[in-house]
């Protein structure tokens, strides 16, 4: 869809046949994405089919019976539905509002660093937690927030305070989840920023600063300008993802005891559908989600195109 | 310049989802981790073994005496499940040294194809979708909702006549309830398997070397627990007590009720109910909450996974847990490591303190069990195979147990075996007895264990007190009431709906006082129905009697 936008634009004129004929080259190299998208992410999608049925898998889809919105109706009339969707919107929310924002601050920030060294160092350090997976994350907060060995938990005791067994709580695991995505990925993410904030022209800086712009001025009314279109696509494509909380994340801290805090529709359908082999079910939730997703998708897109006039779509 | 901003963002924005891509790799990781005590039970049922008792060492030279002159080699496709760290990290497993000795000895050219570990019922059932597997193919029990389905849609061959004909050792050692439960819903027999002629599985460890320091003896009753967990906290003792992770191998008080939850039971009223909604549940839970208040279990065993209770448990800080008997020698070695003088000793769950019945679960009497597609066409030959595993000739049991000759063992002039089984990890040593060898009786490791230090105690325990400590229950199988309810549930992991209302018992963020609203949501949720269900096949013989 990108693409068809952005090759529209210049050939207006023109019908896509001769368009093609005139860049055989540019789409002959598009091509094999073309091929891929099709292949594994619209050919699949006719598999959505199988939220409408009772899927037999010895029967296939030809052989399964159709049942409508039966997977549906018994979703939206499961007891804890209410509370899977608030708790996907409360943790996609805080994704949208606070995770979001702070690699660009990172980046920002980075971008007014001098030393060198310090930067590289500093640059080295937030990346790794990216790598390594949410199962060890997981690991890793639940051994520092034990409340027997663990680190908060002994600072808490020093200072004379009980200690607190957090991955039980269900009122900080939400904040725990926040904090753990923000440092795992604040450094990844603020990859693209600054790649952005690299691309400035270096005149405009150098302009503002005869003209008396101090750092903070020049932040506020060069590099945060310039960097808002690539802000607001990276913004648009996580609100498009704002349902998908993520199945590794959200399992590898949840438990008995915090369950009705952070349960979403990717640990749902997990236990529900593909632990149980219930195919059709899983997928009616999926789809569901999907279709919610897109519709934030194509809001926000909206708002943002009357906005500040930059859109994806 | 704005064309060239929208290009560069285009371009960002398709590399990054790229990244994105690559970063979403771990979805995998996550799901083994949460079927990481699937393994280890798994890994623990693979294990087992007669003990093959190795009588006159014949000539070397005899081996290769019998089948070849006969004729040709019958070649066998066989599925076999991943569950093995050897196999796993084997690049060839047909290339293997250890199968092809044991092809040489058995007779047959295998050629084994490998159905990946975790999600392995996913994967088979994809397998078996697709109707494209092997000639004989390793699967969950036939009862079980994928297989079934593919007994009934004709994918798998009745084995009946075969087994009359061909299978002379099986239908000799192999017992009737075991072959019961490889019958189809048609009443055929579609599997062969392995099978336990006893069903103790789980126990109680204690630190022994603890108790003789204290001067206690092994405690008994549920008062005499709790006074070993209070001197084992006097004494500094860090985690008197341990559980894991929704419940798992945790039981050993709710054995004590006759009521581990993940068993199925009669109430008063004669219908089959799961164990957890019995009031007997209820004195349970308030034990686990004393013990949680006043600290004698380790506050944290809700979110202690398989390895973390592990580590604690070898570093020497845990007095008392749950294991699989087969595995307590295991946790002597790793506790020596770091205690030398420590000990875990295997006990029985405490007597019910009101008079009824007690014990860990029973387990199934087969858990590893084959099928041969029904396009096969040499399955006799499949059947030989199998039977040939039971052959009582003491050579060929001695390479099934031990493997190769002179690779892990010798052989003493009276026929008994010098075994020395590797340490290192990958263990070459579980491939033939375990990873190979499918047919056998499986209840408990002689061999390997007899080497271990605190093996023959163990083994000890198994065939004698563990056999008192067996919960006998029902086994409801195939419930279509619950399948769309999975927080119904009883299986191990699953009962979310009693986890949940436990866990928050027991550290004190739901009442106990509520217990009967818990049983009566779990009977608004649809439970009325399950326990329908479950009470009809009780009553025509459908579900299944563990004991």
């Amino acid at each position: 869809m990108r693409k068809g936008s952005s090759v529209a634009a210049g050939l207006k004129k023109d019908s896509l046949w001769q368009s093609i004929c005139k860049h055989k080259g540019l789409y002959l190299m598009a091509l094999p994405g073309f091929i891929w998208f099709v292949l594994f992410k619209y050919v699949p999608l006719v598999g959505a089919v199988i939220a409408f049925m009772d899927y037999d898998i010895y029967k296939g889809i030809g052989g399964s019976k159709f049942v409508g919105f039966k997977h549906f109706a018994h979703f939206f009339q499961f007891p804890e539905f209410g509370q899977i969707f608030r708790n996907t919107a409360i943790l996609g929310a805080y994704d949208v509002l606070i995770v979001f924002p702070i690699p660009i601050i990172l980046a920002i920030l980075m971008n007014e660093v001098r030393n060198a060294k310090y930067k590289k160092a500093v640059q080295t350090a937030v990346y790794v937690p990216h790598f390594l997976s949410w199962v060890i994350i997981g690991g890793i907060f639940t051994t520092l927030l034990s409340p027997n060995t663990g680190v908060i938990n002994n600072l808490r005791q020093m200072l004379g305070l009980d200690s607190i067994y957090y991955m039980a709580s269900e009122k900080h695991i939400r904040g725990i989840l926040v904090i753990a995505s923000i440092w795992k990925e604040m450094g990844w993410s603020s990859i693209v920023y600054l790649a952005a904030i690299a691309g400035i022209d270096p005149a405009l800086y150098e302009a503002a600063e005869i003209d008396g712009a101090n750092r903070f001025k020049r932040m506020l009314h060069i590099t945060l300008p310039t960097i808002l279109p690539i802000i607001m696509t990276m913004l648009l494509l996580k609100v498009g993802n704002f349902m998908e909380i993520g199945f590794e994340k959200t399992n590898s801290f949840m438990n008995s005891m915090n369950q009705e805090s952070i349960d979403v529709f990717d640990t749902f359908v997990y236990r529900y559908g593909l632990q149980n082999l219930q195919y059709s079910y899983a997928t009616a939730v999926g789809l569901f989600k999907s279709v919610v997703g897109i519709t934030l998708l194509f809001v926000s897109n909206a708002l943002s195109k009357k906005t500040t006039q930059q859109s994806i779509i | 310049m704005k064309k060239k901003h929208v290009a560069r963002i285009m371009a960002l924005g398709l590399a990054l989802t790229m990244l994105a891509g690559c970063g979403s790799k771990p979805a995998e990781t996550g799901k083994s981790a949460a079927e990481g005590s699937k393994t280890e039970a798994e890994a623990d049922a693979a294990q087992g073994g007669d003990a093959a008792e190795a009588e006159n060492a014949e000539a070397e030279t005899q081996k290769n005496s019998g089948e070849e002159s006969t004729g040709e080699i019958p070649t066998i496709n066989i599925g076999l499940r991943a569950g093995n760290s050897y196999v796993q990290a084997c690049p060839d497993i047909n290339a293997d040294e250890h199968v092809l000795a044991f092809e040489e000895r058995m007779g047959v050219d295998l050629d084994i194809t490998l159905i990946q570990h975790d999600g392995f019922t996913e994967k088979l059932g994809m397998m078996l979708a697709q109707g494209d597997f092997p000639d004989v193919i390793a699967g969950d029990m036939p009862y079980t909702s994928v297989m079934s389905g593919a007994i009934e849609n004709g994918l798998f061959m009745p084995l009946d006549d075969l087994l009359e004909e061909y299978g002379p050792n099986l239908m000799a050692q192999v017992p009737e309830n075991v072959w019961d439960e490889l019958r189809g819903p048609d009443g055929h027999i579609y599997a062969i398997g392995d099978f336990m002629s006893n069903t103790a599985r789980r126990c109680t460890v204690i630190r022994g070397d603890l108790l003789e320091e204290l001067g206690l003896d092994i405690p008994v009753t549920l008062d005499d627990y709790y006074n070993v967990l209070v001197a084992f906290k006097d004494a500094g003792v860090k985690y008197p007590y341990i559980g894991r992770e929704k419940f798992k191998y945790s039981e050993t008080f709710f054995a004590a009720y006759g009521v581990v939850p993940t068993t199925w039971q009669l109430n008063e009223e004669g219908q089959v109910v799961p164990a957890y909604l019995l009031p007997e549940m209820k004195e349970a839970l308030a034990f686990y909450k004393k013990l949680y208040d006043e600290g004698l279990i380790d506050t944290e065993s809700l979110t202690n996974n398989g390895t973390v209770r592990d580590q604690k448990a070898a570093a020497g800080d845990v007095g008392m847990m749950v294991v699989n008997i087969s595995a307590a020698p295991g946790y002597n070695i790793a506790l020596k490591e770091n205690v030398p003088d420590g000990e875990w000793v295997c006990v029985s769950s405490p007597v019910n303190p009101n008079g009824g019945k007690h014990g860990y679960a029973a387990f199934t009497p087969t858990a590893n069990v084959h099928y041969i597609n029904a396009k096969c066409e040499n399955p006799e030959e499949i059947i030989k195979f199998f039977d040939k595993m039971l052959d009582p000739d003491p050579d060929l049991q001695r390479f099934l147990t031990y493997g190769v000759e002179g690779e892990f063992y010798t052989v003493n002039e009276d026929g008994s075996v010098n075994l020395e089984i590797p340490t290192v990890s990958p263990n070459p040593f579980d491939v033939i007895p375990q990873f190979l060898r499918r047919v056998k009786d499986a209840g408990i490791d002689r061999a390997t264990l007899n080497a271990m230090a605190g093996g023959p105690e163990a083994i000890e325990y198994y065939d004698t007190k563990a056999k008192d400590d067996i919960l006998d229950y029902i086994q409801p199988i195939n419930l279509e009431s619950i399948a769309s309810h999975p927080e119904l549930s009883v299986e191990e992991d699953k009962q979310e709906l009693f986890i949940n209302y436990a866990s928050k018992v027991m550290i004190g963020t739901e009442s106990l006082d509520n217990f009967d609203k818990f049983v009566q949501e779990w009977m608004d949720r649809g439970g009325t129905e399950v326990i329908k269900e479950a009470t009809e096949q009780y009553e025509n013989g459908t579900a299944k009697i563990r004991e």
